[in-house]
């Protein structure tokens, strides 16, 4: 809830220094292109968030605050550029004060640094969004959806739910392949415990019954249950020779994995299902891209309302040709999306296959490591890492549609020479002496220990990824259902009020004004009603006037909803410079009626809308302020300056001749500018409306000297013996004031008109300086210090007055 | 100054607490995490989620 007191900005953009008491009310800011009102926006909008919006975006590549914040004359002194203001919040009984220099940004001097200022000043630096130019309305209005969508998002902070639900949706997805793994896992892992004990089917009392009639060869307890934390080797003494295998259940082992290599059946349905997606996928690439677009198509259909496309404004012979193709689009998508799953599916399916090889591949690596045959563990070795990176690769669509090649071939790649030193293991173990009873029982328990201990493993990683897989699932869905719940509530909202405020500007001629904002797939269109015939992107027919009410509007309606009561200041940069004067009345209105709370720095180049602001009650003459021009030497040059001498005399005892001639020839031109107004001076008409001092100056002094002469002749006229003095005595003063100007003409000519003060210093400009001053007063009201003007305006004036009547002289004679 | 995302966010963590399904453990993990106020990325809901649970799973 901060409001402006005041802004003080010094060697910051093109602001040399400038003072400005906003009192915490809307505040005008006026001038002409290039004047520096623009600079005033990009300060404050500095001070309060530490960065210039001017200065980041698209196109501004090369522009940094460090380099650019500066005065262009201070770039190397970055620590001169800084911003003062001093602001109210309700929560504190007196100002803050906040300073912020271009040399450390993110590091504002608050005073008093106390919780409440801070956190206030952190509220906006998260929202840059208090600065609204005219290039932002296009990002809202004239976008396409999928970049509005982008741009409004942004501005509502929404860019970060898309991330966040992307974010869990891809840890879903990670955590079903990984649980979809440890399943396949787990069901290796019992087939290997399986096939060690040469059961049926797998039971707890049959392998019970398998595990007590080797433990009673050995003399040892029978298990009566099996619980988890039980043994089947329990009492078993270590065995001296710890690579000794049972050599039946070896064989097995061998056996199991030469079907494996040689079964031709060995994943092939999977295989078979996951190069078929893969063709169809190939033979029409469209279909990828259609699984994106399936849910914008499903809302399109719903939109349909005629012959006209909702979605891309294309005609259609008839509202049913149209309904055919989407449902076509549709059908496209979906029989996509079930490709893709049934790849997944497939790939799922030859994941357990991976899972079964690499299990007996296991198996048979402790086996060849017991035996020493060292050539054939490191092929296991090898090929085991393979299959392992494979198998990554099938928990990823992407990376399945790479493998196509592969399994086109053989999925397995089994290694050269590895069915030989299968062959040699295998007739090594079968030359093996058959194993005593006794030793046959030792090796059976030791390694069925071991495999349900790997069982057990399995099955802890299934139940734990099981659970982590349930978790990610219904946060995802959870999160999906909250950000629908919200968003649709929100841009209900938004669109309300959004055509509310239109119609409060547009309130002659669209009172049926609505809107509708649809949100659907990343994006967000926006279309308005024109007039009764429909709803229409904002682009089709409405005015660019119209467009800008609704770039503001919406706005204004986003602003709403983002920061609630918190919307307590915004600064509008030349927004609504293509809405006509009427509508401006009724901006004015809006502002005014709907957000009495808000405080709104408006930046315009336009004077027309700048006084109407303050006949619409938006600002007064005390909250704004004019800029006439700008130079780089002296910044905007305020108009009505009534500091403008003492800056002056400033400049040249600084000996900144330059700066002095400079704002000196710029308050001259604003000033006889007025003068000639307020007058009716006679000036040769230009089209452009763009008159030099030199044209302004002589007629306006020629305008008041024949002003002065007919005071004179209608006070004699009138027999007014005080009005004939002050006319003469003001006449002379005039003429006596113009002579001396006269004098200093070589100066004037040379370092005011010419820009040729290289050669001039402080005593040459001082006398010019005074000359014009003293000229200058001669147009003025000694005790107002109002300009004189002639009133009524036009052809013919029946009176020349200041704004307190002290000087009133009368022009019309008896 | 609430932000959209956050309302959302707060949306989000009400319906876990109400999800019986949903384990009070990793909600109070992701809770934690949530309130730290930087972005997650999906290594990091990975980590919450796998997270052992108080009552370890047999």
């Amino acid at each position: 809830m901060i409001k402006i007191i005041k802004a003080h900005i010094e060697e910051f953009r093109g602001i040399r220094k400038l003072e400005i008491d906003l009192l915490e009310k809307n505040f005008s800011i006026s001038g002409p292109n290039g004047s520096g009102k623009s600079g005033v926006i990009d300060a404050i909008e500095f001070c309060l968030t530490g960065s210039i919006g001017r200065l980041s975006g698209t196109g501004t590549s090369g522009l940094t605050l460090g380099d650019h914040g500066p005065h262009v004359d201070m770039t190397d002194f970055p620590d001169a550029a800084f911003v003062e203001l001093e602001v109210s919040l309700p929560a504190l009984s007196q100002p803050a004060k906040i300073t912020r220099k271009v040399s450390q940004p993110r590091r504002p001097k608050i005073e008093p640094d106390i919780p409440e200022v801070r956190e206030a000043l952190e509220g906006i630096e998260r929202h840059p969004e208090i600065t609204l130019a005219r290039r932002d309305i296009l990002r809202f209005i004239l976008v396409g959806a999928t970049e509005r969508s982008k741009e409004i998002q942004m501005l509502l902070r929404l860019d970060e739910i898309e991330k966040t639900r992307t974010a869990l949706g891809t840890a879903s997805r990670k955590l079903r392949t990984k649980f979809k793994q440890s399943e396949a896992g787990l069901t290796a892992a019992r087939d290997g415990l399986v096939r060690h004990t040469n059961l049926a089917a797998f039971r707890s009392t049959d392998l019970l019954d398998a595990v007590n009639a080797k433990r009673s060869i050995l003399s040892l307890p029978e298990l009566r249950e099996g619980k988890p934390e039980t043994r089947l080797d329990e009492g078993l003494e270590k065995e001296e020779n710890e690579k000794a295998f049972n050599k039946q259940s070896a064989k097995r082992d061998l056996e199991e994995l030469r079907d494996l290599l040689t079964n031709a059946d060995f994943g092939r349905a999977q295989v078979e299902s996951i190069i078929q997606s893969i063709n169809t996928l190939d033979a029409d690439p469209a279909l990828l891209r259609a699984v994106n677009k399936k849910g914008l198509l499903d809302k399109g259909i719903e939109l349909v309302d005629g012959p006209c496309c909702p979605l891309c404004d294309l005609e259609w012979p008839s509202q049913s040709d149209l309904i055919a193709h989407l449902r076509a689009k549709i059908e496209k998508s979906e029989n996509a999306a079930q490709l893709i799953e049934g790849l997944r599916v497939g790939a799922e399916g030859l994941a357990q296959n991976v899972a079964k090889l690499r299990e007996v591949l296991l198996a048979v690596h402790g086996l060849a490591k017991a035996t020493r045959s060292t050539d054939f563990e490191s092929s296991i070795v090898e090929w085991g890492k393979a299959l392992n990176e494979f198998n990554d690769s099938l928990g990823n669509t992407d990376k399945i549609l790479l493998q196509r090649e592969r399994l086109e071939s053989d999925w397995r790649q089994t290694p050269a020479e590895f069915a030989e030193q299968l062959k040699a293991l295998s007739e090594l173990v079968e030359a093996l002496p058959d194993q005593t009873d006794k030793m046959a029982a030792h090796t059976f328990l030791s390694t069925a220990q071991d495999r349900l201990n790997d069982y057990r493993k399995a099955a802890r990683q299934r139940d734990l990824d099981e659970f982590s897989n349930k978790m990610s699932e219904i946060a995802y869905a959870e999160y999906c259902a909250a950000t629908e719940d919200k968003l649709v509530g929100l841009y209900e909202e938004v669109k309300e009020d959004f055509s509310r405020y239109y119609r409060i500007l547009n309130g002659d001629d669209e009172q049926k004004f609505t809107a509708k904002l649809t949100p659907a797939e990343g994006k967000l269109d926006f279309d308005v009603n024109f007039y009764g015939r429909g709803l229409f992107p904002p682009g089709a027919f409405h005015s660019e006037g119209h467009q800008d009410g609704m770039g503001v509007c919406l706005y204004l309606a986003l602003m709403k909803r983002l920061l609630g009561e918190g919307f307590s200041l915004a600064l509008l940069d030349d927004v609504v410079m293509s809405v006509d004067k009427d509508h401006r009345r009724q901006f004015c209105h809006l502002l005014n009626s709907e957000f009495p709370d808000t405080q709104f720095v408006i930046a315009t180049h336009d004077r027309v809308w700048a006084e109407q602001m303050k006949k619409a009650g938006l600002v007064t003459s005390k909250t704004s302020l004019a800029f006439h021009s700008w130079s780089v030497e002296t910044g905007p040059l305020v108009e009505s300056n009534a500091d403008v001498w003492e800056d002056i005399s400033q400049s040249l005892d600084k000996n900144k001749v330059e700066t002095a001639a400079h704002t000196l020839r710029r308050h001259l031109e604003f000033a006889f500018a007025q003068i000639a107004d307020n007058l009716g001076a006679r000036v040769a008409f230009k089209s452009d409306g763009n008159y030099d001092l030199g044209e302004l100056m002589p007629s306006s002094i020629a305008q008041l000297r024949t002003l002065y002469s007919r005071a004179s002749d209608a006070a004699q006229s009138w027999k007014n013996q005080e009005g004939i003095d002050l006319a003469k005595q003001r006449k002379d003063a005039l003429k006596e004031a113009n002579t001396h100007r006269g004098e200093e003409d070589w100066v004037v000519n040379k370092a005011i008109h010419h820009n040729e003060w290289a050669d001039f210093g402080k005593n040459d400009l001082l006398p010019v300086v005074e000359a014009f001053k003293e000229l200058l007063d001669c147009f003025l009201c000694d005790s107002c210090g109002s300009l004189l003007e002639v009133s009524p305006r036009g052809p013919h004036p029946s009176a020349l007055r200041c704004r307190c009547a002290k000087v009133n002289m009368n022009l019309a004679k008896k | 100054m609430t932000t959209i995302p956050n309302e959302i966010s707060e949306d989000f963590l009400r319906r876990l607490e109400n999800n019986d399904d949903f384990d009070a453990h990793v909600l109070s993990l992701l809770r934690a995490a949530i309130a730290e106020g930087k972005p997650l990325k999906a290594e990091s809901y990975i980590s919450i989620f796998q997270a052992p649970t108080v009552d370890e799973i047999k």
